[in-house]
């Protein structure tokens, strides 16, 4: 297999993508007004019941971004996506719709990791969601990833889910990410922008 | 006859848009793509608001809205844009097209109804 150049990341182009994935969970996956904690991971076993991967990618010339959200057909989870959907008390027993939810909710995460990359890279696309195995993740390194990450999320009450982050870089990156400032900076989704 | 057309490839944001549009007493319809809209709108003249997802297979949200103004020659109907892009390509794009407005999702009701409403015609 021919190897793909690989750049450096840098420690806050490490701390950046850490917090907008963190932020990216937040809004798209977690309760409002629930407890929300996400922390890397070392676990190399996620878990063995989520079997299946909800896999989006933002990119550019420079890099792609690859976020991989495990998941499980469980009853806590079909509840908590309901949940989110506006049906508290209900569980997406349907299984097209149980996908359709776990698809959007990933648009929803891509859509959030890229409109945060894209302060620093103008020019930046993201892809539509897809569903793939979770064996799909251990094949990951064929990629050449410069800097991966795995990590674990309480998004409601007794719902935990895995993420892993492949970072693709095809030149070293880095860009000016300070925690502090993106604490301030506010979310202007699901407003209306009139022309 | 609906007042909205709601189009979206997601299952769930069809439900999720189109029910809090009719429980705030607006008459819905909903499309899976934008050839689906592109139908939906030919057949129903009384849809004065769309509200389209970007990405969708079979035809996309801003395609259908060049072809809305373009080959329908329906210049009066209210187009915004209901996605998670953000690009500023994507809305010149749109605008160049004629759209209102656009929305970055997720969609919240509260936030968008009473323009929704006077897009609408309600």
């Amino acid at each position: 297999m021919k190897h793909l150049a690989t750049g450096i990341v840098s420690e806050r182009a490490r701390s950046g993508l850490d917090h907008f994935v963190a932020q990216a969970v937040k809004s798209s996956l977690a309760q409002t007004g629930t407890d929300f904690a996400i922390s890397p991971t070392d676990d190399q076993v996620v878990n063995d019941n989520e079997r299946e991967v909800v896999m989006l990618t933002v990119s550019s010339y420079m890099f792609r971004v690859l976020l991989f959200i495990h998941f499980d057909r469980n009853p806590a989870l079909r509840s908590h996506l309901a949940a989110l959907d506006g049906h508290p008390g209900e569980t997406l027993l349907d299984e097209e719709r149980f996908t359709d939810a776990m698809m959007e909710r990933g648009n929803l995460c891509c859509g959030a990791l890229n409109r945060d990359l894209a302060h620093f890279f103008p020019h930046i696309g993201m892809s539509t969601p897809c569903i793939l195995k979770r064996s799909s993740v251990e094949h990951v390194a064929a990629v050449n990833p410069a800097f991966t990450r795995r990590y674990r999320a309480e998004v409601g009450a007794g719902v935990a889910m895995h993420f892993t982050l492949a970072l693709c870089a095809f030149a070293d990156l880095d860009f000016p990410f300070d925690a502090g400032a993106a604490e301030e900076v506010q979310d202007t989704a699901g407003e209306l922008e009139m022309f | 006859m609906a007042q909205i057309l709601v189009v979206d490839d997601s299952s769930t944001v069809r439900v999720e848009v189109s029910d809090f549009l009719k429980k705030n007493g607006l008459v819905v319809e909903t499309a899976v793509d934008g050839r689906d809209g592109l139908t939906k709108l030919k057949g129903d003249p009384n849809i004065k608001l769309v509200v389209s997802d970007v990405n969708m297979p079979n035809m996309d949200g801003l395609t259908m809205a060049e072809k809305i103004r373009g080959e329908l020659h329906n210049a009066a109907v209210n187009i915004v844009m209901l996605t998670t892009e953000n690009s500023p390509l994507m809305k010149e794009r749109g605008k160049a097209a004629g759209i209102k407005g656009w929305i970055v999702k997720p969609f919240k009701g509260d936030a968008v109804l009473a323009t929704f409403k006077k897009l609408a015609g309600a």
